[in-house]
């Protein structure tokens, strides 16, 4: 008799989406960066090529990998930043969560299917490009810690809808 | 709320705690946390085989609301977790750092670092320690443990309350983990309460006197402790030596099967979490560590009646066994 047949347990399931299959992927540059993108999400992925920037290389380059969260439909709620150097999170609740790892130059973020395209691109992306470009690493090299505030500046001016509680 | 750092040299206080065999460094700003933690309190270690960082920071601007159900989110080494509007974590796997900010309301309740935070950080950070966590109620018998498994509702819980009753003590009653240090196989447990569904009055009578209530997955189920309750002793660990996969039977009574290694081993590794592929190396030290489980006594218990039924079985299988190990 097989142990499948005694439990449910045999298939794990992917709880916290960390296999969700991000297989469109570009490299472009943003902010003197180069960016090797990853996602699920072609509107998401045209979005970063319109913000693509064209000025010379000045940080080793990132990896983004932004997954497009269905299953998560509620609006964002309040912004709230850690930092826990040398990772950086933005959260707008189940909506929005963005993790920075300067160290590793990972930039990892699921979006919600409720931030539409305009919204990810007039606060999102900003957002995206100083936890980037100003992320702890280079706040340390230059003595910088704007880029805490420049981050939560772009975020907090999303609207904010309402919440799954 | 703004930005909150979580730089463990700027908050003030700190803790150790030992939890299902790993030390927890716990700095906050935060008197009322140190005390919601105090359940796990140790002294410092000498040199911690299994060790891992948390890092809270209790903010004072106010108590948002609590989400029904936590939402968690995971990506290479990075794991996010909201329980709230104002209470946001993140694990990192591969410093063995969980840092969070909480409200308040969240550092006083010492529930959700009993029930939520704490288990939620072990099963998260664990893995990259070394401890697998099973799905699994582990009693001790003299030493031995003895393990259970078997789908929700397959009668875990009852099961060990009933054996802790006759004898056994409680290690844990859904959440196992096992650790291998010196060529030793250990299962952990929480100590986190044991839950019993809303009819389980019928069984325990103990139970009259408390009240069930909704627990996390939404479930109605009476959560109790249950040295409380039910007078049952507990451990903190054992030595796995029996494992035990229930099945209900419509034919009333009750059949202990031997069943293969391999089976098991397999079953072991394809419901283990998968990894990202940062953490290679960790699976197949997990897969070493499951192989050296396997070694112990595999048997599935068929039965068919009142879980009084098998609680005979497993009592008569146990207590009659050779235990000169």
């Amino acid at each position: 008799m097989p142990l499948s047949a005694i439990t449910n347990l045999a298939q794990p399931p992917d709880l916290l989406k960390r296999f969700v299959p991000a297989l469109l992927e570009m490299r472009l540059q943003v902010g003197g960066v180069d960016v090797l993108m990853q996602t699920n999400d072609s509107l998401m992925l045209d979005a970063v090529r319109d913000f693509e920037t064209d000025s010379p290389t000045v940080q080793q380059a990132f990896v983004w990998k932004l997954v497009r969260d269905e299953e998560v439909q509620a609006g964002p709620s309040e912004p709230m930043v850690i930092q826990r150097e040398p990772v950086v999170v933005v959260s707008l609740g189940p909506a929005c969560l963005i993790g920075v790892d300067s160290e590793r130059r990972e930039l990892l973020a699921f979006i919600g299917g409720g931030i539409d395209d305009r919204a990810f691109r007039s606060f999102i992306l900003p957002a995206l490009r100083h936890l980037m470009e100003y992320g702890p690493a280079a706040a340390n090299a230059g003595g910088s810690r704007l880029y805490d505030e420049k981050t939560l500046d772009a975020v907090s001016q999303m609207p904010i809808g309402g919440s799954d509680a | 709320m703004g930005i909150q750092t979580i730089d463990p040299a700027t908050l003030p206080l700190r803790e150790q705690l030992f939890v299902a065999g790993a030390f927890c460094s716990v700095s906050t700003n935060s008197h009322v946390l140190i005390e919601s933690l105090a359940h796990w309190k140790c002294s410092p270690p000498d040199a911690p085989a299994r060790s891992f960082e948390l890092a809270v920071r209790v903010h004072s601007s106010g108590s948002g609301w609590r989400a029904a159900v936590p939402h968690f989110r995971g990506m290479h080494h990075l794991v996010f977790a909201t329980f709230g509007e104002r209470d946001l974590f993140v694990f990192d796997l591969l410093r063995r750092t969980a840092a969070g900010v909480v409200c308040q309301k969240t550092a006083e309740d010492a529930c959700f670092w009993k029930h939520l935070l704490i288990p939620v950080a072990i099963g998260v950070i664990g893995t990259t320690m070394g401890l697998i966590p099973l799905h699994a109620a582990c009693l001790d018998w003299r030493g031995a443990g003895l393990m259970i498994f078997g789908e929700s509702e397959a009668g875990k819980s009852t099961l060990a309350v009933e054996l802790s009753r006759r004898g056994f003590s409680l290690v844990s009653d859904e959440w196992t983990y096992i650790a291998e240090a010196n060529s030793r196989t250990t299962a952990y447990g929480i100590t986190a309460p044991v839950k019993l569904l809303a009819d389980a009055p019928r069984l325990f009578p103990e139970l009259s006197r408390c009240k069930p209530s909704k627990s996390l997955n939404g479930e109605i189920a009476f959560e109790v402790d249950a040295a409380q309750v039910f007078g049952s002793a507990t451990r903190s660990q054992s030595s796995p030596h029996w494992l035990i996969f229930l099945k209900r039977s419509e034919r009333p009574g009750c059949e202990l099967l031997p069943y293969g290694r391999d089976e098991t081993r397999n079953f072991f590794e394809q419901s283990a979490e998968r990894l990202p592929a940062q953490f290679a190396e960790i699976a197949a030290q997990r897969s070493q560590t499951i192989a050296r489980l396997v070694q112990q006594d595999c048997r599935v218990l068929l039965y068919g009646g009142p879980p009084q039924v098998a609680a005979d079985a497993l009592e008569k299988f146990c207590k009659g066994a050779d235990l000169c190990h």
